[in-house]
């Protein structure tokens, strides 16, 4: 008996420690979750070199772990950050950036002129993802000073800021991780920076687990301090779909979605009262490029502007927003959309859904009944497109237009807009501008961007259009400059190589206890880690 | 069982992957699909995609490309994932324990509950629980894996029982990888904390993925018993005076296990299909992860490799399933006929 109560008690003491081992780790845990802010993206990213890296699925942690020269504000001003001032020399082809002082990398090096002349070789030596706004334009890069480096460009360049500036704008590196790292192979250690980070960020990183989640946590020797509220650790979570975001979101296990979920998610999610729904628009717009080519036609349909305006006022635009898009998208106007941008007008023409309007067209085209077909195919990385292709689809029936619609994924599309032969008529995709150059945004739609090169997939060119943009290239004058990219704008709002239908809106669904949201057009799917906090 | 079988049976089934190499690589080449455009995204020349096509061997002729692809396959070299650029094998070394992780937890709950059930569902012929087995089963292969998926997480989310996704919890320190089944590991390093975590976010992918095999298994069971309790030596055993226990246990199940082993083998090639789906709503980073990211970039390296794999775990389990099959009836002989 006496035994058996010995054992008993035993038992009952192993029971209460490990009951409350558990317990004091449930609080500590608890604890550790008030200072950490974890996010969620759908996907995870190919690799996380900024010097390689073109995609999404990481940006919040990009931008708390790295930093560029300026950053663009939430109105689209340049803010700077490792940069304090720059000046441009009188021709144009020489920008010469003061930089920040007490500034360190996470590998304890100073961040200067020095590490800045070597990331610049490192983005062009490795030539990967963005670095053609370094390697097309950069000359040679000069020490002036210890804090002072002068970039000398092949050509005048004006706005070559606004270049560097931008999601995918130059970002450091630390050169002491690269020394570290890199092998007889791998001279610039990209292979450790696929899935390493290192640079002059607030957070440091801690690890990567594929598959799962990545952790960063606070510099200590960030050069803008630690004063107020911030949070110490961040973990961004690959969680795929969208109804376990918002299963996440609800219980608490996670504080913000970065990227748009599911609109049914969402709406849920606006009715929870401890859950704050954000709808901010971005510079990613959907499109849908218009042929102004006619291959395999029996007569000038596409390449007739009066058809492609036709189609232009044949859209609902306000459907597309009232009725597929809802809280995911805005209203834009033309290809100067948004205020950042050199040239933009805000009394620019907009299209309207006018079908009246359309069916003349048609008639000064030669087409009163319509009496064609013309082939719809959408990327297939939005829910919403297919919706958006049977209503337009129903609006040019309307016309006697018959249109065949279909989508097709990333990989598949690339190769269908590779030739005019095999490109449809119209193509509805997304689009973004890299940074706020206007110059660099229009040139999209120059001869030299057509396919396989880039994405004009329309084929558009036109010989005014074309001289304007050369012009704005060499024009050092910001007056002259933005006249010549708004009169480019004009003949692309005639001509329509593109119906501009809307901007994504970056829904961010979060918890509301989380404080300090910033939000710029320009950084899609990410806020500044920095400045968030916990009420 | 002749070794002569095996080893026949072994060269097959290198027959067979060869073959089923063979028609992946014709396939996922015939997709109009530029897999480089894809990964490398927007912000790219037409010369940085080329210089990509050309390190990742894609400029050159297919059957060029399967030719080296075979060669690589005999130094265990799968090529390179365009997508994360790492060598496949590695990626799959890091995602495959996950998924293995998972069917084994799976196959433990099948095996721990279907053969339980069927047998008590064969001794309880047409009463409540025979009823109740039949529902259940009948659920588990009508309803879609991936609807079960959410609505277990439906049901436990909301009540916050069990984790929902992940494979453990974030503050706990990952276990030092041996194994790379976080349970195992972290029972190897004595990390109590870790075990429970571990164990506990396994248990809704492992019954969701469960939920069909399950549903067979006790179905399988019940009707094979059914089968042998009918049999003459069993009313000999019986009328010798042993208990039912005995009777079931002893004579009868083992002789009713054996047609259970080869809808098993089965089995497992449909729940390795299921992990494609359970892994993304669990936010399970497994070999399905991996493989779905992959098929919609079209990353020829990774998906050869992925399908290789899993191809190559079904027919070895199978090939399990007939030697088990062979040593458990030495009635059957290696050409399948009874013998004399």
């Amino acid at each position: 008996m006496k035994r058996k109560c010995k054992r008993l008690m035993l038992i009952g003491l192993v029971v209460l420690v490990a009951f409350g081992s558990l317990t004091v780790f449930q609080a500590l845990a608890q604890t550790e979750r008030e200072k950490t802010l974890i996010v969620t993206y759908p996907f995870e990213p190919s690799q996380i070199d900024p010097h390689a890296y073109s995609e999404a699925e990481v940006n919040i942690l990009m931008w708390g772990v790295y930093e560029s020269l300026y950053v663009y504000g939430s109105d689209g001003s340049l803010v700077p950050v490792l940069a304090t001032s720059y000046t441009v020399s009188e021709d144009g082809k020489t920008y010469t950036f003061v930089l920040r002082e007490g500034v360190k990398f996470h590998t304890g090096e100073d961040f200067n002129a020095n590490a800045v002349k070597w990331n610049v070789e490192r983005q062009m030596g490795l030539n990967l993802g963005p670095a053609r706004y370094v390697t097309d334009f950069v000359e040679s890069v000069e020490v002036v000073d210890k804090y002072i480096i002068a970039f000398h460009l092949k050509q005048p360049t004006p706005g070559y800021v606004l270049l560097l500036t931008g999601n995918w704008g130059l970002k450091f590196v630390s050169p002491g991780a690269v020394e570290e790292h890199k092998t007889a192979d791998d001279p610039w250690a990209h292979e450790w920076f696929r899935d390493h980070m290192s640079g002059t960020g607030p957070y440091k990183f801690i690890s990567y687990e594929h598959g799962q989640h990545i952790v960063v946590e606070k510099f200590d020797d960030y050069w803008g301090g630690w004063e107020g509220r911030h949070f110490d650790k961040i973990i961004e979570r690959i969680v795929p779909e969208s109804s376990t975001q918002r299963l996440l979101l609800e219980r608490g296990d996670i504080d913000l979605t970065c990227m748009p979920l599911e609109l049914e998610d969402i709406k849920a999610l606006q009715a929870n009262p401890s859950i704050t729904v954000t709808a901010e628009p971005t510079v990613l717009i959907f499109i849908i490029s218009v042929k102004t080519v006619d291959v395999g036609t029996t007569g000038p349909i596409m390449s007739n502007p009066k058809v492609r305006q036709a189609l232009a006022y044949a859209f609902n635009y306000d459907a597309v927003i009232d009725d597929i898009m809802g809280i995911k998208g805005s209203r834009i106007s033309d290809m100067l959309f948004d205020p950042a941008f050199e040239g933009y007008d805000p009394d620019h023409f907009v299209y309207t859904y006018d079908l009246e309007k359309a069916k003349e067209l048609l008639v000064e085209a030669g087409y009163p009944n319509g009496g064609f077909r013309l082939d719809l195919m959408w990327l297939a990385v939005f829910p919403e497109y297919p919706r958006i292709a049977q209503m337009y689809q129903a609006d040019l029936a309307k016309l006697g237009i018959t249109l065949a619609i279909h989508g097709e994924p990333p990989a598949t599309f690339i190769d269908r807009i590779a030739k005019p032969e095999t490109t449809p008529d119209l193509v509805l995709r997304p689009r973004a501008p890299s940074n706020a150059h206007s110059f660099d945004w229009i040139h999209g739609w120059t001869k030299s961007m057509w396919p396989p090169t880039a994405y004009n997939e329309g084929y558009y060119t036109n010989p005014a259009f074309e001289v304007l943009y050369e012009a704005a290239t060499g024009e050092i004058d910001d007056l002259k400059r933005a006249e010549l990219v708004r009169q480019a704008a004009r003949i692309a709002s005639e001509e329509v190589p593109v119906i501009w239908i809307a901007a994504v809106n970056d829904v961010m669904c979060h918890t509301s206890a989380l404080q300090g949201i910033v939000h710029s057009p320009w950084y899609m799917y990410t806020l500044w880690p920095y400045d968030l906090y916990r009420e | 069982m002749p070794l002569q079988y095996v080893i026949r049976r072994f060269l097959w089934m290198v027959v067979t992957l060869i073959g089923v190499s063979l028609i992946t690589f014709i396939v996922t080449h015939a997709v109009p699909a530029d897999p480089i455009r894809a990964v490398a995204g927007m912000n790219v020349t037409g010369e940085q995609v080329e210089e990509l096509r050309r390190r990742y061997g894609l400029d050159k002729p297919l059957p060029i490309q399967y030719y080296r692809w075979l060669v690589g396959l005999t130094r265990g070299d799968l090529g390179r994932s365009i997508r994360t650029g790492q060598p496949v094998v590695e990626d799959l070394l890091r995602y495959a324990p996950a998924s293995l992780e998972l069917a084994l937890a799976a196959m433990t709950l099948v095996v721990l509950l279907g053969l339980p059930m069927g047998v008590i569902a064969a001794v309880n012929k047409d009463k409540s629980f025979d009823h109740m087995s039949r529902l259940i089963a009948l659920s588990g292969v009508s309803m879609p894996i991936f609807w079960v998926a959410l609505l277990l997480q439906m049901a436990f989310g909301r009540t916050g029982l069990l984790p929902i996704d992940g494979r453990i919890d974030i503050f706990i320190s990952l276990p030092p990888r041996v194994t790379g089944l976080y349970t195992v590991d972290s029972l190897l390093a004595g990390n109590l904390t870790a075990f429970k975590s571990a164990l506990t976010h396994v248990i809704l992918p492992a019954v969701n993925l469960a939920f069909g095999s399950l549903a067979v298994l006790t179905r399988i069971v019940r009707s094979s018993l059914l089968d042998v309790l009918g049999e003459d030596y069993v009313r000999t055993a019986r009328s010798k005076g042993l208990s039912e226990p005995k009777v079931i246990f002893l004579h009868a199940l083992r002789n009713a296990l054996i047609p259970t082993i080869t809808i098993m083998a089965m089995q497992m090639g449909l729940l390795i299909g299921g992990i494609f789906l359970v892994e993304i709503v669990f936010s399970w980073p497994g070999l399905g992860f991996y493989a779905i990211r992959s098929i919609t970039l079209v990353d020829f390296p990774a998906i050869m490799g992925v399908v290789l794999l899993l191809t190559t775990v079904y027919a070895v389990l199978n090939l399990v399933a007939d030697i088990l099959y062979g040593f458990m009836d030495p009635r059957i002989s290696v050409e399948g006929r009874l013998t004399k």
